[in-house]
């Protein structure tokens, strides 16, 4: 019992140095800084949030409502003046919330746009509410508004150690499956259509280099946190990490994710690396500092966190309740880490059905926007919202008692399209829950 | 840690990794033999594209031509013919419906060449009233080939034809077209060619990626517009047969093969290297057969459908809507292959937007 209560101890309040934690706030917040700028000068507010007349939302999150236009361009202002202010540690608890609430919110008014990448920095950022990054080289220490400090409890830096091992490592298990690893799905399709990549892009007509990339993948990120956490593999894993994100990077429309990582993973250094980081950008050592603080000693404090990590364990996982293959049915699929896994294309002709049983095709071009259209067409869940919506649209243009059908066809890495659901039933009377829907066609036993 | 352990996993993981591959197939077989995407999208720029430009141009010339004739001496005789080179321009026009890339795209030509069906009030306030601007908002339903179809054919007269008004509309609309498309093709001849074959990525703003989405865009056009909207599918049922394309001229039957010849010929790149051989050089497959040889196969169900109808689709549609609707039934089991298959195993993408693999 002392060994694991010392174990404990050690993981949560032994005092470590704020080196890395400062570094981390810095990069996070600079990357995240980078990341609305890029989003806001692509056109995307107004292309994801204004021009859509209909958002998909989250289960548990319909009651999320859409903003007026200006809504959304403050909300991204927002979320750019407080992302410098958790890379400046400027008025740092204030600007964390504020950088939580907003993405979080900003993500909830449409689920089409839903990115894993977009759901760990939700969660890094709820993380960066509760520890102090801002206690060394920051601007709150600079105007006296908080005191500096060398070290602080251990948890604040193993808590996002923990976070992005999990990442990395449920990402890696959710890459063995026999797509993945037998067939080389979906990158035996995706990386002959990069065969203009510089160098190497003639190398991608071989199916052996998509088994490469795979199993190769698949390694990396089962074993790259217990490399970044081995001090003799650390440099050879960040080589790994630069080159892996790089490569990902140049290959898929991935956006900001790879520098996201390569960022946050600078986290599983050593003190004394921060440390000369920190002086070779010229950041003086505090002099005044403080260290006292009792923070986290509370087993309140304790169970909060131990319950937040086996949530994050067991919830990617979810989709085991669920019978057939997840990546057809994707029930359970979004915050699981599943990231590139399938090559996946569905069409959809929905039809509204009035009370003799007389038909309207619906063009979902008059409602959805070609993304959006493309997520519906493969995700159930989906379906079900706009069965909803077009019932009350067609209701309200006087067709008597919409039933709402719809003949889907969905292909998944390489496999032919096939039915996905259940033709007959009326969308429009389903109901999202967690509960296993059963008008999922199953998938069908073809080979790849 | 022991890292010794760790290496040791990252070795064996290595080998698995490259003795697993040979369970299937041959993994040093290409997947294809080298497949040169620049060649295939030269080879439809020079064999597709710029001859069905070349072809609706010189059809709009003839036209030209024999309505200047029309005009010095009007008569049956020279309306015939006038009419006669008017369904000729509207045939050779499905070729290049499908090609809404680069130039093209740039004009808009496909809406300003083809938007029906016809705001005939519009056009018959613009005879009694004058007109500025075809291209303005309000005459956007009351311009090009179907404007030119109410002229020609909504009276069998051709005195009534033959009015000043209705001439000079027709030359407005005539002159419209052939300038847009004289300016397409000179684009495409003079350097946008080579520009279309170098673009030869799989991005969305790659020329395969528009190519793909057009020729989808395209076919749809054909189940929705030219059947589904006059069938009364988008209407509960109640047919509206006159939302027909070419509805005066009753040309409707016609130009839906050949716009299916079209989407067809840009598909296969005609006699040479089309998407349909890249298709196969990926090793695409639908079930047992190639996913090519499965498209083809649905284009061929599609025509039959249509041959089985009478002349008239308009008619077909009032007084056998069943066959009509099968015919809708086959265009849109081509439309799965179209939207799921194909763009799928050619690695396509549809938006600049991020995504990290559905």
């Amino acid at each position: 019992m002392t060994g694991i209560s010392h174990a404990i101890n050690t993981f949560f309040n032994k005092r470590i140095s704020i080196a890395p934690l400062a570094t981390f706030r810095v990069v996070f917040g600079l990357v995240m800084f980078l990341s609305v700028l890029r989003f806001w000068l692509n056109g995307w507010i107004e292309e994801q949030y204004i021009i859509p007349d209909f958002h998909f939302k989250y289960f548990g999150f319909y009651w999320m409502p859409d903003l007026p236009d200006w809504g959304y361009y403050a909300s991204f202002f927002i979320m750019a003046i407080s992302a410098l202010g958790i890379a400046l540690g400027a008025f740092y608890r204030v600007s964390a919330v504020l950088f939580f609430l907003f993405f979080t919110g900003i993500e909830l008014v449409d689920a089409t746009y839903y990115l894993n990448h977009y759901y760990f920095v939700s969660i890094v950022s709820l993380v960066l509410i509760f520890v102090p990054a801002h206690r060394l080289h920051s601007l709150d220490v600079k105007l006296g508004l908080a005191k500096a400090q060398t070290t602080i409890p251990a948890l604040s830096i193993n808590l996002l150690k923990v976070q992005l091992g999990l990442v990395y490592f449920l990402a890696g298990i959710a890459k063995i499956n026999a797509d993945w690893l037998l067939h080389a799905m979906p990158l035996a399709i995706w990386l002959p259509a990069q065969d203009n990549f510089p160098i190497i892009g003639s190398l991608f007509q071989y199916k052996l280099t998509a088994y490469l990339f795979s199993w190769g993948g698949m390694l990396y990120d089962v074993f790259i946190p217990f490399i970044l956490l081995t001090k003799r593999l650390r440099w050879f894993g960040y080589i790994a990490v630069i080159g892996f994100h790089l490569m990902t990077w140049s290959l898929f429309q991935i956006g900001m994710f790879p520098f996201i990582m390569i960022g946050a993973t600078l986290i599983f250094f050593s003190a004394s690396f921060h440390q000369k980081l920190h002086s070779f950008f010229k950041l003086s050592s505090t002099e005044e500092i403080e260290n006292n603080e009792p923070l986290h000693d509370a087993w309140g404090w304790k169970s909060v966190v131990v319950a937040f990590v086996i949530f994050q364990l067991v919830f990617p996982l979810r989709h085991l309740i669920y019978p057939g293959n997840l990546f057809w049915h994707e029930q359970g699929y979004r915050f699981g880490w599943r990231v590139m896994l399938a090559e996946k294309a569905g069409y959809a002709q929905f039809k509204v059905e009035d009370n003799e049983g007389r038909k309207i095709l619906v063009d979902n071009s008059d409602f959805l926007t070609p993304v959006q259209e493309k997520m519906m067409s493969t995700q159930p869940d989906f379906m079900i919202q706009y069965a909803h919506f077009l019932k009350t649209h067609y209701a309200n243009r006087g067709v008597v008692q919409p039933k709402i059908k719809a003949d889907v066809f969905v292909t998944l890495n390489g496999r032919s399209s096939a039915q996905f659901i259940d033709p007959t039933i009326d969308l429009a009377a389903q109901v999202d829950g967690w509960s296993h829907k059963t008008w999922i066609l199953p998938q069908n036993a073809e080979q790849i | 840690m022991n890292y010794r352990l760790l290496i040791a996993f990252f070795i064996s993981g290595s080998i698995i990794a490259g003795s697993s591959g040979c369970k299937d197939k041959n993994p040093e077989d290409p997947i294809g033999t080298p497949f040169e995407r620049e060649d295939m999208l030269r080879g439809m720029a020079e064999n597709v594209i710029i001859p069905a430009y070349a072809n609706f141009s010189a059809d709009l010339n003839q036209l030209s031509a024999d309505f200047d004739a029309f005009q010095t001496a009007a008569t049956q005789e020279s309306f015939d013919v006038l009419s006669n080179d008017f369904l000729n321009v509207y045939s050779s026009w499905q070729a290049c419906s499908p090609i809404e890339v680069g130039p093209a795209a740039d004009r808009s030509l496909r809406f300003l060449v083809n938007t029906y069906p016809l705001d005939t009030n519009q056009v018959n306030s613009n005879l009694a009233s004058g007109w500025d601007n075809l291209l303005s908002a309000q005459n956007s339903d009351a311009k090009g080939l179907p404007a030119l179809d109410y002229l020609l054919f909504h009276s069998d007269d051709f005195n009534d034809f033959n009015q000043s008004a209705k001439l000079q509309y027709f030359q407005d609309n005539l002159t419209l077209i052939i300038e847009n498309v004289e300016e397409v093709n000179n684009e495409w001849v003079n350097g946008y060619d080579q520009q279309f074959a170098q673009n030869s990525g799989t991005d969305v703003g790659s020329s395969l990626g528009q190519i793909v989405n057009e020729l989808n865009f395209d076919f749809e056009l054909i189940k929705n517009a030219k059947v589904a909207i006059p069938l009364g599918l988008k209407t509960l049922g109640v047919a509206q047969p006159e939302k027909v394309e070419a509805v005066y001229s009753d040309h409707s039957k016609t130009l839906i093969l050949e716009n299916l010849s079209a989407v067809k010929t840009l598909f296969t790149g005609g006699e040479k290297v089309g998407v349909d051989d890249y298709l196969n050089n990926l090793g695409a497959k639908y079930g047992s057969e190639n996913l090519s040889d499965a498209i083809i196969a649905r284009f061929e169900s599609c025509e039959a459908k249509t041959n089985e109808l009478g002349p008239s689709l308009k008619q077909e549609i009032e007084t056998n809507p069943a066959k009509v609707e099968a015919l809708h039934s086959e265009l849109q089991n081509l439309v799965v292959l179209f939207k799921t298959d194909m763009p799928s195993q050619l690695g396509v993408q549809i938006t600049y937007q991020d995504n990290d693999g559905d």
